[in-house]
């Protein structure tokens, strides 16, 4: 059996397919991860988390690698990379807070922080502290390097490992800096669609063919079912399935 | 062949002496108070940069406390292979890039919370191993200062014993390390 396994920030979880909220069961089994799936009949985890930053995507996606992956089982892994500026912290082992997110194999300790965090969603002083001094953690040049090595690595890997999968970004495309532009040269742009080309991001991607969105830049149910119907055609393309 | 050193600046003596048992050439990898992402960073550059599959490598690779975070402030620094603006924070940190970071001092609980730490360890570590087995690069990894934490596992090539190494210890380690390569590694 095939089982889609979506990994990325909130336009990977599907926030606000349901209307209303940035996570619920409905979002995150209806997002584009799902629905690649259902158009194949194939399983799928979907373990996007609104919020979330780059170094999540490459945490979780080696998490996945090292803890959960079945030998019999057949993979298709769907990364969507997310904006530059966001990072993550984790509550202590020993108090009882967690961040409340609805998505697959997510630990809950971890807390998501952007620059648009609202501080009430953050339930200790540190870690609100740490939204007022973020600037210091977010250099833009850090922020792509590290996604450029963070895609290198990761195709690397996926590749080595027989793992088929997509890359593609969901919200802003990677930009070159004096230490990236090389590893970008290296990265294999079959399987990392259009990582330069802002037209190409998802979020773009659906404006450009009319699909609404939200109010906080979220799409609807309709252009998850397109951009799945898109990433469809190039899995099929690549004799994925 | 080809020594690639990987990790703290102070690592350069053990490595010129590994070099001499491998009879190599060193590739100096090393910077400043390195964290596990810039081993990682370095790597990668390098893959990208300066690999040559003609040449013979074997990567010496310094695992750091996992207290250690990688950020960047842009300092007009040289923006050369290691480009100068990084620098690594750390809870003894002294010498800021800008006064505003230490400033961080005080969140040094929730920067450092240990399973987020450790975490980081365990999945640079794969990544770390994993790029040097995909490029045929034989390689060993060793602790420095402290002992790894027991919940980060390690591959097979880690040698796990650590020293807290200067001039005098650093050709006894190097020769340790040798012989755990010969025995473990290659």
């Amino acid at each position: 059996m095939t089982t889609v396994v979506s990994i990325g920030c909130s336009h990977t979880h599907g926030s606000m397919i349901d209307g209303e909220n940035g996570t619920s069961l409905y979002n995150k089994e209806n997002a584009y991860g799902p629905q690649l799936a259902k158009l194949n009949d194939f399983n799928f985890l979907n373990l996007g988390v609104p919020g979330a930053s780059n170094t999540y995507i490459f945490r979780a996606t080696i998490n996945f690698l090292q803890k959960h992956l079945q030998k019999q089982e057949d993979y298709i892994f769907l990364i969507g990379w997310t904006s530059i500026n966001r990072m993550e912290m984790r509550y202590d082992e020993n108090n009882k807070f967690t961040h409340e997110t609805i998505g697959d194999l997510i630990d809950k300790k971890y807390i998501p922080l952007t620059a648009g965090t609202i501080k009430g969603l953050i339930k200790t002083y540190q870690h609100r502290k740490m939204l007022d001094l973020s600037p210091l953690f977010y250099d833009t040049v850090q922020a792509y390097d590290e996604w450029a090595g963070y895609a290198f690595g990761l195709q690397k890997i996926l590749t080595q490992k027989n793992i088929k999968h997509l890359m593609f970004n969901t919200c802003e495309e990677l930009q070159i800096t004096e230490n990236n532009y090389r590893i970008i040269d290296n990265i294999d742009t079959t399987y990392y669609l259009h990582p330069q080309n802002s037209e190409e991001v998802f979020l773009i991607w659906g404006m450009n063919r009319g699909h609404e969105i939200t109010e906080c830049w979220h799409h609807k149910e309709e252009a998850h079912i397109a951009w799945a119907e898109y990433l469809n055609i190039v899995c099929k393309n690549l004799d994925y399935y | 062949m080809r020594l690639l050193g990987f990790g703290d600046k102070t690592l350069q003596e053990t490595h010129y002496h590994v070099s001499l048992f491998f009879d190599a050439e060193i590739v100096d990898l090393t910077y400043k108070d390195a964290s596990i992402q810039t081993i990682y960073r370095l790597l990668v550059k390098f893959l990208c940069e300066a690999y040559n599959p003609l040449d013979e490598y074997v990567a010496l690779i310094q695992i750091p406390t996992t207290k250690r975070l990688e950020l960047r402030h842009n300092s007009n620094q040289d923006v050369d292979f290691f480009d100068n603006n990084y620098f690594v924070y750390y809870p003894k940190l002294n010498d800021f890039p800008k006064i505003t970071y230490t400033k961080l001092k005080k969140l040094d609980k929730a920067i450092f919370e240990q399973t987020m730490i450790n975490d980081r360890h365990r999945y640079f570590i794969y990544a770390i191993s994993s790029l040097l087995e995909i490029y045929k690069i034989d390689y060993m990894m060793f602790n420095a200062d402290e002992p790894l934490h027991k919940d980060i596992p390690v591959p097979k090539n880690y040698y796990t014993p650590y020293a807290s190494l200067d001039k005098d210890t650093a050709m006894y380690f190097a020769e340790k390390l040798t012989r755990f390569y010969r025995d473990h590694c290659s």
